[in-house]
């Protein structure tokens, strides 16, 4: 799974830490989110998605391994 | 008064009093190599839990969540980790003690080895990250 917090982060002005106040969550967390080295709970992708105002499909990229 | 501010107040008077003790300690009886090393390894385990507990409490006062998800699955999986390693090293220690005919099993060893997995994992998926796929 991938996912466009960095592009849309920068699209809408964000700073991580910005984006970590409005979620809940520590800016370390927005760190590694970003660098695709953790996949987040549905709730925080839900947060994330609602602060960009899309829906989590348009914000986190789920690609088909098998 | 809340629990971090606690915290970090127990784990510095904790270790000005381990520094007091360990002043007085060393003055009034010959300490070898090994005690240094062992009250060196424990001043630093109280030194760096202090530091822990001063960035959260800094934290908190900016609202900054101490734990959130990412933190917690990574003491998770640190720990999931760590276990069976650290059920080794027991294994070890025993088999060692037993061999060597000692009647006393090292649990300060076990204790601190078992950290120091712990530790290791840790720092290993925060380098790593955290893959749930």
């Amino acid at each position: 799974m991938t996912n466009r917090i960095k592009e849309l982060r920068a699209r809408d002005g964000l700073t991580q830490k910005d984006l970590a106040q409005a979620v809940n969550v520590r800016r370390e967390t927005i760190v590694f989110l970003e660098q695709d080295k953790y996949n987040p709970s549905l709730k925080l992708a839900y947060d994330i998605s609602q602060v960009f105002k899309m829906g989590i499909e348009e914000v986190f990229l789920f690609e088909d391994e098998a | 008064m809340k629990t971090t501010k606690l915290l970090f107040l127990s784990g510095l008077v904790g270790t000005i009093a381990f520094s007091i003790s360990f002043y007085r300690l060393s003055t009034s009886i010959k300490l070898e190599t090994a005690h240094y090393f062992v009250f060196t390894l424990v001043l630093l385990t109280m030194i760096v839990s202090t530091l822990f507990y001063f960035r959260r409490l800094r934290d908190e006062r900016k609202g900054i969540p101490a734990d959130d998800e990412f933190s917690l699955a990574l003491s998770k999986s640190a720990a999931r980790n760590s276990f069976p390693y650290s059920y080794g090293l027991w294994v070890v220690i025993l088999i060692f003690a037993m061999f060597s005919g000692q009647n006393v099993i090292p649990i300060g060893v076990g204790i601190i080895g078992m950290a120091l997995i712990y530790a290791l994992f840790w720092l290993y998926h925060k380098r790593k990250g955290l893959s749930n796929d």
